[in-house]
């Protein structure tokens, strides 16, 4: 009797890798999750890893007698692994044990009986040596035993499949999916070269089975860790370095002098330190990663929170401004036919209280308007009227309204004409007016003496107009915050006017939602102010 | 005289409309819901109608869209103005396709300014 030769071609190693990964894997696989489909997982796992030392062995022994037992082996464990298959998608996908406890208490006693019959007889697997050792002699029994592989694999199939096709959970779909592929293709080529072909003396491929079977490990663990790529790549660091460390242990048991083999030992030592240093820092840096992954996930869902409960105060501030508007139509109406005397002439007092009325009615319609333009803005439903307009008919427009409200303060208000001649620009033409009215009435507001100009020049792509006062000015630190929302010049209020601000920030709502820009220059307080805003010439 | 319909359901609004329409000489009916806007547009023809769109059984594009489909009416010829507070680009673009002739923001104008506007459009009929 000669002990099994395990030669050192490189096939061998391959398989003897294979088998490690699978081994590897598995007690991975037991240390990581205590799921019981886990557990079943490992199970065939290990099933898989003693079926590929088997095979190592039946490929490589000149004994008839280890060949034998090596092929019973090979297909005790083979059976094996289909039942703790089985058994792992019984438990991974939840299903009723119970209610099919005949099932699987009939896929036990089967693999009971087949694993006896090929311990104790030759009715599956024969010892009688066949004619070459790398042969097996198949016992008349083994076609069942063949079929009764082919329906457990199958039965294993049926479950992943019915499963797969009937699950929501698209997470779980694709687990499935990839226990489907990474499974079923190395069984079925298994079955195929392992159990069926070899039974027609077809042999040739007998050894392809381990490297196929590999696969299967790789994407079970795969397809069951949570999160698939955390588990991936410290999976592939791993079996990158056990197949380092593998090659070099062979290389050491190879070693032919004294010198050779401690200086190859000394390596592999080495390799181990760094290939565990490797997979620790890849694991630390996937953890990292997914810790990221997980707070970016969370400022993504807290952003679209935030978005819809702005586009919510945006709808409710729609739907108020225009509820605003109904009452506001009947002091309008009233006020306005008071005005016109439709029930009898006024007293001159009455008369001017009533204009004071309607005056106010209309600054509110007008703020509500200002508020529904920057709402509809915000949500992107502007609603602008963009022609090819003359910013400088607008704006003489605009100075010939606001005359005399000037004057009535005693300030100037002029256009300092261009010389040259400008170019057009596509602009809402109202909206545009309210803008410059807004700042001319602001500088009105703010300046207790002197005037104010308004400009217009050409400035590279831009139309740009300027309202200049001589008025309070603004201070530098409050320049920046003055186009933001209810900001105003600090003082400016307790001094002189009031105002809600909002004016400013709906004309930069305006005026950048034509693409345009809107700034403030001052030297200071009391130093006057001049407001800018540039809208795009039309190419 | 021209007869005109005022459908508003804002009854202070539909009385200065009211008042004021009267007063310049036109005669004046006012419904305040799509029931009583349509029992009166079966009863009679009008020369305009003033349609508000925020009615509280119908809106008011339903009954723009009736008056001016439906082969049973009487109605099928009579301008309509959209005279109403709600006033988003897609609301007036929809009522002018319907075949609306003006579309009105109440708040906007003085019933002054709205009776100018109205006797603008009916001239053309009035000559």
């Amino acid at each position: 009797m000669t002990l099994p030769i395990i030669n050192t071609s490189i096939a061998n190693v391959l398989i003897a890798i294979s088998g490690l990964t699978s081994l590897v894997l598995s007690t991975v696989m037991i240390l990581r999750s205590r799921a019981l489909s886990s557990v079943f997982l490992a199970l065939s796992n290990y099933g898989l890893a003693l079926w590929i030392f088997s095979e190592l062995v039946f490929l490589n022994t000149k004994d008839i007698f280890y060949a034998a037992i090596a092929a019973k082996s090979l297909h005790i464990t083979g059976a094996f692994i289909l039942t703790a298959l089985i058994f792992f998608a019984y438990t991974f996908l939840k299903m009723d044990l119970r209610r099919n406890k005949i099932l699987l208490f009939l896929i036990i006693a089967l693999f009971v009986s087949a694993v006896s019959f090929i311990i104790f007889t030759d009715k599956i697997i024969s010892t009688t040596p066949p004619s070459d050792s790398h042969y097996i002699n198949y016992g008349p029994f083994y076609p069942l035993y063949a079929l009764y592989m082919i329906v457990i694999a199958f039965l294993f199939f049926y479950c992943l499949i019915k499963k797969s096709l009937k699950t929501e959970d698209i997470t779980e779909k694709r687990q499935l999916i990839y226990i489907e592929i990474g499974i079923m293709t190395p069984i079925f080529i298994g079955l195929t070269l392992n159990i069926v072909l070899p039974y027609f003396n077809y042999f040739a491929y007998y050894w392809l089975g381990p490297f196929l079977a590999v696969i299967y490990p790789v994407f079970a663990y795969y397809a069951i860790s949570k999160h698939h790529l955390f588990n991936i790549e410290v999976i592939s660091t791993e079996l990158f370095s056990a197949l380092m460390i593998i090659i070099i242990l062979i290389d050491v048991l190879l070693a032919g002098t004294k010198t050779e083999f401690i200086l190859k030992s000394g390596l592999l030592i080495g390799i181990a330190v760094i290939s565990l240093l490797l997979i620790r820092s890849v694991f630390r840096e996937i953890l990292a990663r997914e810790k990221i992954a997980k707070i970016s996930e969370d400022l993504k869902a807290a952003n679209v929170k935030l978005k819809e409960i702005n586009e919510a105060k945006s709808e409710f501030v729609s739907l108020v401004s225009h509820q605003f508007r109904t009452p506001l139509t009947s002091i309008k109406g009233l006020t306005s036919m008071l005005m016109e005397d439709f029930w009898g002439p006024l007293t001159g007092d009455q008369k001017k209280s009533i204009t004071q009325i309607y005056s106010s009615e209309e600054r509110l319609l007008a703020l509500i308007e200002n508020l529904l333009d920057i709402t509809r803005i915000e949500a992107g439903r502007e609603e602008f009227d963009l022609r090819p307009i003359n910013i400088l008919e607008v704006a003489q427009g605009v100075i010939q309204e606001l005359a005399s409200q000037a004057g009535e303060k005693g300030l100037h208000l002029r256009l300092i004409e261009s010389k040259e001649l400008l170019p057009l620009v596509k602009a809402d033409s109202l909206k545009i007016r309210q803008v410059i009215q807004n700042l001319i009435e602001n500088a009105i507001k703010y300046t207790p003496q002197g005037g104010i100009s308004v400009s217009l020049k050409r400035e590279a792509n831009y139309v740009v107009l300027a309202v200049a006062d001589t008025g309070l000015g603004i201070a530098k630190s409050q320049q920046p915050f003055l186009f933001e929302k209810f900001e105003r010049g600090k003082g400016a209020a307790s001094r002189y006017v009031g105002g809600t601000g909002l004016g400013l920030y709906w004309a930069a709502k305006i005026i950048g939602a034509h693409k345009g820009k809107i700034w403030v220059e001052s030297e200071g307080e009391n130093k006057g102010s001049t407001f800018f805003f540039s809208l795009p010439v039309i190419e | 005289m021209a007869k005109i319909l005022i459908i508003e359901d804002d009854l202070m609004i539909s009385g200065i409309y009211t008042s004021k329409f009267k007063k310049e000489g036109f005669e004046v009916e006012s419904a305040k819901d799509g029931k009583e806007a349509y029992g009166k547009l079966e009863e009679k023809e009008f020369d305009l109608i003033l349609l508000d769109k925020a009615l509280p059984d119908v809106d008011g594009i339903e009954i723009l869209k009736n008056i001016k489909t439906n082969p049973k009416s009487k109605n099928n010829q009579t301008i309509v103005v959209v005279l109403t507070n709600v006033s988003e680009k897609n609301d007036v673009e929809d009522a002018k396709n319907l075949g609306a002739t003006d579309y009105l923001v109440k708040a906007y104008f003085t019933p002054t300014e709205i009776v100018g506007k109205i006797k603008d459009i009916l001239k053309p009929n009035i000559y």
